[in-house]
């Protein structure tokens, strides 16, 4: 079962009943869990390299859920499930806003979680995925020459090789060059393709002069 | 051509005419004789005799040739035949050789004339020389006394007229008294027999009363085979030498004499002395300097004496002394000298030069005269009188000094500094006296003069800037040993601050008598020993008594009779250690209704800390003390309405707190389901997931137990607030709380605060429990002060901050005292803090706590501030 690619399900929660509860009742339909006691805990635990969601309760000594969800995002942490003792609704609107895949009150039925980490584990998959994809284009910016990477944002906004040397002050060839390189060094199969490469890497096009 | 060779020409010519003369005449006479060579001969002689070696050539010469001619054959001719040489050449040596005789006759005879003048020329000189020096020559015979010369001075030294003979032996005996006589023919027999010379001086017998003395000496002549043959001597007079040498070794002696007198007094006077050379260096040292240096004379001599001089001393010496040298003058110079003991000690250098007759200075003298003591004594003398004088014109007082007749003589320099006048404008002092004073101290004045008594008296004295100052005189006359007054001394002392203290002294006391009996206060005295003297109007008002009355009766005879025994103790114990006094009692009004008082006593002490008087205020705190009734009671009723007021707050908590349970129940329920029904069903799980549902299930009733008393949700009421306001008003519900448990509570608000929109009773209800916490919390706090401190402040962003922080034990955790049922206290039903997180989350705003082990904790919240529309975030 324990393979890199088996969903794990992490539980940050303070009171031990709730956790012992949760734990029983998340592996009883086969996934893998960790719990927490709180998120000091949980950010010092090394995680695997696995698809995973994050139950977490709200009222936490120290950090609390709200807290160590803003900590949390912006990386690539795993989808948040938040459950709370009294869900006021300031805070719920603040997690949800924040990102999070799910609010319960508790007590909350078996159905609503397990639907909710279920959603979130495939949220995750996904994420994953496109993170691998921009990882790979990043690394294949990183191979790009100082000058070819100048000459990118013109290519992305569809100036004529001839435009660009004019801009750049050298000649149409040396553009041409360079362009061939890019889409090697890319591996992008047409200009669309590199546009949107560019597109996901952030490059803004250069504006054509009015 | 002068005369006497002129002379000699002539002379010359004579002799050469007499040799021609003698020549014809014996050329003549041979002729006529025919004896040629003969005649010729004798003119040869004669020529030479009486002409000289010339002329006797020259008539050689003549004479041969005339033989030639007229008589050898041939005759008459100069021609010669060989047979005439036999005749020619003897005549002509013949004659030569008469020549040569004659010529070699002469000379000797010549010789002999020159020698013979020779002779008596140095006689004349010896005879005169022996005449000058007194001294005369003799000869003798070898063999006796009898002298055989004397020279013509020998006579005249002994006194005899002269004679051609020398005296006999025993005439020349005769001028010597016996013992030279008998010393002279020894001396004399001694010589002749060791064939010696002999030397001895001989007094001769006294003639016309004058001693003299003769010398004589004598050498013996010997033969060839040293036989005597005679003795030759002189004898010269040397009575003059002997009495001049006498005189020059007495005067020797005598100088030696004076020499080492000189040296023994310069040695022994006590003053170290010394001489110089003219370029400065020392020649000489006398013992006593050495004595008192300690160095050796070969040390001090030169420039060595240097290393004595003080080392401060030195250069200043040196330069000095490098003057002195060329000015050539006489002069003195200080300076210390070290002792053989290595102490300094002053000395006079007094240099004067001694010059030879030209003026040039040969030697310097000089002495170094102790005037340690001397110094010693000026600098004690210059430093009395420097202090005396400083004291006089330093001493904060005028000093005056005035005749007998009472006209002044004297200022000290502080007296013309105030007045800013010179003495001799101060000797009309009645013009720097202020004109209302002038008479009377003037006729006091005047009358001490007249009568000698001490002169005493207040007077304005003018300052420069014609300010008038008081001052205190005080004159008292000097008197000599008749009793007659010779000088009055007058001190003026400065007496306007005092004056003036004494007159706002006076015053104050007026004033503060005034303000003590007019005071709507009620103020008493009491001695050290605790009576009391004094009571101020309003007591007797108040009582409605009299001193007399209140005297007699005794002033515990007004209080309760509950309060007697205690005030009595708190007062003894007071009075008994010197701590201030502070108690409360009832006091009777004149209308028989008692009221309370707080009354504060405070000993005032003199400079060793001994309590001179008590000072005490009686304060009615009998208002006070019903209001402060009256609160506590509202209090009490106020917390309890607040806290059932806050339940509805609380719900939020409560239910988490049921919740949790709740959540593992479900959880747990799901869980025991799925395990059941998985194929196969895991038992040992659901088993275990049913366990935790009971155990959780009794955990929530437990709760809800609890929370059973709790009442019902208040609806709130919402208003801006001044939150300074709402901690003022707490504070004011809990001073009597507060004093009562001795806690001292500090603040410290921030002014202008904004306002903040709340419920006023509940936040009053938020301050009171955290107040009451921090009270609760320092009640075991014996060992530190109980300090509880209040803050507000502004956060800009956030909102208002109020802080509390107590001195109690502190918090182990601090997140978990907010938790409903959460206590440490033993009668604590653990909601205060729960209550209050409540409140602050009911206001939107945050509440939390800090604690640093052992320094107390401190509760924190924040509430927001009003928007500008009016409404709370």
């Amino acid at each position: 079962m324990a393979t890199p690619d088996n969903p794990i399900v992490f539980l940050v929660d303070d009171d031990p009943r709730v956790r012992e509860a949760l734990c029983s009742l998340i592996s009883s339909v086969g996934l893998r869990v960790a719990a927490f006691g709180s998120a000091a805990e949980f950010l010092a635990f090394e995680k695997p390299d696995a698809p995973g969601c994050l139950v977490l309760d709200l009222q936490l000594p120290g950090v609390n859920g709200l807290e160590l969800q803003r900590e949390l995002a912006g990386g690539d942490a795993p989808p948040i499930i938040f459950i709370t003792g009294h869900g006021d609704i300031p805070s719920s609107v603040r997690a949800m806003k924040a990102g999070a895949i799910e609010f319960l009150s508790k007590p909350f039925g078996e159905r609503e979680l397990l639907q909710a980490i279920d959603a979130a584990l495939a949220l995750d998959g996904t994420a994953r995925l496109k993170r691998l994809e921009l990882a790979e284009l990043r690394k294949s910016y990183s191979l790009l020459t100082p000058r070819e990477r100048e000459v990118l944002p013109f290519v992305v906004a569809g100036f004529a090789n001839k435009e660009t040397a004019g801009e750049l002050g050298t000649s149409e060839i040396t553009i041409g060059v360079h362009r061939g390189q890019i889409m090697r060094k890319m591996g992008a199969r047409s200009l669309a393709e590199l546009v949107r490469m560019a597109d996901k890497l952030g490059i803004a096009q250069t504006a054509r002069p009015s | 051509m002068g005369e006497a060779s002129q002379l000699k020409v002539l002379f010359q010519i004579r002799r050469y005419g007499l040799a021609l003369i003698c020549c014809g005449l014996a050329l003549a006479l041979a002729w006529w004789l025919d004896a040629p060579t003969s005649c010729l001969f004798v003119a040869v002689m004669v020529a030479s005799l009486y002409g000289g070696k010339g002329p006797g050539l020259f008539s050689v010469g003549l004479s041969a040739l005339a033989f030639d001619y007229f008589f050898l054959p041939p005759r008459f001719h100069f021609y010669m035949n060989s047979s005439s040489y036999l005749r020619f050449g003897p005549f002509l040596g013949a004659t030569l050789l008469i020549v040569g005789l004659i010529e070699a006759r002469r000379r000797g005879e010549e010789a002999r004339r020159q020698i013979a003048a020779q002779v008596q020329r140095s006689e004349a000189y010896l005879a005169e020389a022996q005449k000058l020096s007194r001294s005369g020559s003799w000869a003798s015979a070898a063999d006796s006394m009898q002298t055989t010369y004397w020279s013509e001075q020998m006579f005249l030294l002994v006194g005899l007229p002269p004679a051609d003979h020398p005296p006999s032996v025993e005439e020349f005996a005769a001028l010597f008294p016996p013992e030279a006589r008998a010393r002279l023919v020894e001396t004399f027999e001694s010589a002749r027999l060791k064939k010696t010379a002999f030397d001895g001086d001989f007094p001769l017998i006294s003639q016309n009363g004058t001693n003299r003395t003769l010398r004589i000496v004598g050498h013996p002549v010997l033969g060839a085979s040293g036989e005597i043959l005679e003795f030759v001597g002189t004898a010269i007079d040397v009575t003059e030498q002997r009495q001049s040498s006498a005189a020059l070794q007495r005067a020797f002696d005598e100088i030696k004499g004076s020499e080492d007198r000189l040296r023994l007094i310069i040695d022994t006077i006590p003053v170290p002395a010394w001489s110089s050379r003219p370029d400065g260096s020392s020649a000489f040292i006398n013992q006593r300097w050495l004595d008192y240096t300690g160095i050796s004379v070969e040390e001090a001599l030169g420039w060595g004496w240097k290393i004595v001089v003080h080392p401060d001393d030195l250069d200043r010496t040196m330069e000095y002394w490098q003057a002195i040298l060329a000015d050539r003058e006489e002069r003195e110079l200080e300076a210390r000298l070290r002792r053989f003991d290595g102490a300094y000690r002053w000395f006079l250098f007094r240099v004067s030069p001694l010059r030879d007759e030209s003026g040039r200075i040969v030697q310097w003298y000089g002495t170094c005269i102790d005037i340690e003591d001397r110094k010693l004594a000026e600098q004690a003398l210059r430093a009395s009188e420097q202090n005396l004088r400083l004291m006089v014109h330093c001493i904060p007082g005028f000093v005056i000094t005035s005749t007998a007749a009472g006209e002044v003589e004297l200022v000290n320099q502080t007296l013309q500094n105030y007045t800013g006048k010179p003495l001799e404008e101060l000797k009309n002092w009645p013009a720097v006296v202020h004109p209302g004073d002038l008479p009377a101290v003037g006729s006091l004045w005047t009358r001490s003069v007249k009568t000698g008594h001490p002169f005493d008296a207040d007077v304005r004295v003018r300052r420069a800037d014609g300010v008038y100052r008081w001052f205190h005189c005080r004159g008292l006359p000097l008197r000599d040993n008749d009793r007659r007054i010779v000088r009055w001394y007058t001190l003026l002392t400065d007496i306007e601050d005092r004056i003036n203290a004494e007159d706002a002294l006076r015053n104050s006391e007026r004033d503060l008598n005034m303000i003590v009996e007019t005071m709507p206060g009620l103020v008493w005295c009491a001695a050290p020993n605790g009576e009391l003297n004094y009571v101020n109007q309003r007591i007797l008002d108040y009582i409605g008594t009299n001193p007399q009355a209140l005297a007699q009766a005794g002033w515990l005879n007004f209080l309760h009779p509950d309060d007697v025994q205690p005030t009595i103790d708190a007062w003894s114990n007071a009075v008994e250690t010197g701590e201030p006094h502070d108690v409360q009692y009832r006091l009777r009004r004149f209308d028989g209704t008692y009221r309370w008082f707080h009354v504060l006593g405070q000993p005032a002490c003199d400079a060793d800390g001994h309590p001179t008087r008590w000072y005490g205020l009686l304060i009615d705190i009998d208002d006070r003390k019903n209001m402060e009734e009256a609160l506590r009671s509202t209090q009490t009723r106020l917390s309890r309405a607040a806290q059932t007021a806050t339940v509805g707050e609380l719900s939020a908590s409560i239910a988490h707190e049921i919740n949790q349970p709740l959540a593992a129940v479900v959880a747990n329920g799901h869980a025991c389901l799925r395990w059941l029904s998985a194929e196969p069903p895991n038992l040992a799980k659901a088993h275990e997931a049913a366990e935790r549902i009971v155990r959780d299930g009794k955990d929530a009733g437990e709760i809800i137990r609890r929370i059973r008393a709790l009442f019902k949700r208040a609806s709130l009421e919402k208003t801006a607030l001044d939150m300074n306001e709402v901690i003022g008003e707490v504070l004011r519900l809990t001073r009597s709380e507060v004093v009562r448990r001795g806690v001292a509570v500090e603040t410290e608000l921030e002014q202008d605060l904004p306002p903040v929109v709340g419920d006023r009773v509940q936040l009053q209800q938020l301050l009171l429990n955290l107040l009451v916490n921090g009270l609760d919390a320092m009640e075991e706090a014996a060992d530190r002060p109980r300090r509880l401190f209040i803050r507000s402040k502004h956060q800009a962003s956030e909102g208002v901050l109020v802080e509390v922080r107590d001195c109690g034990p502190g918090l182990a955790e601090p997140d978990k005292a907010f938790e409903a049922f959460f206590t440490t206290k033993e009668n604590g039903l653990g909601m205060g803090l729960a209550i209050c997180r409540s409140i602050v989350e009911a206001h939107q705003g945050r509440l939390w706590a800090e604690s640093a082990d052992g320094t107390g904790a401190t509760f924190y919240f924040i509430l927001p501030m009003r928007e500008p529309n009016g409404d709370s975030r």
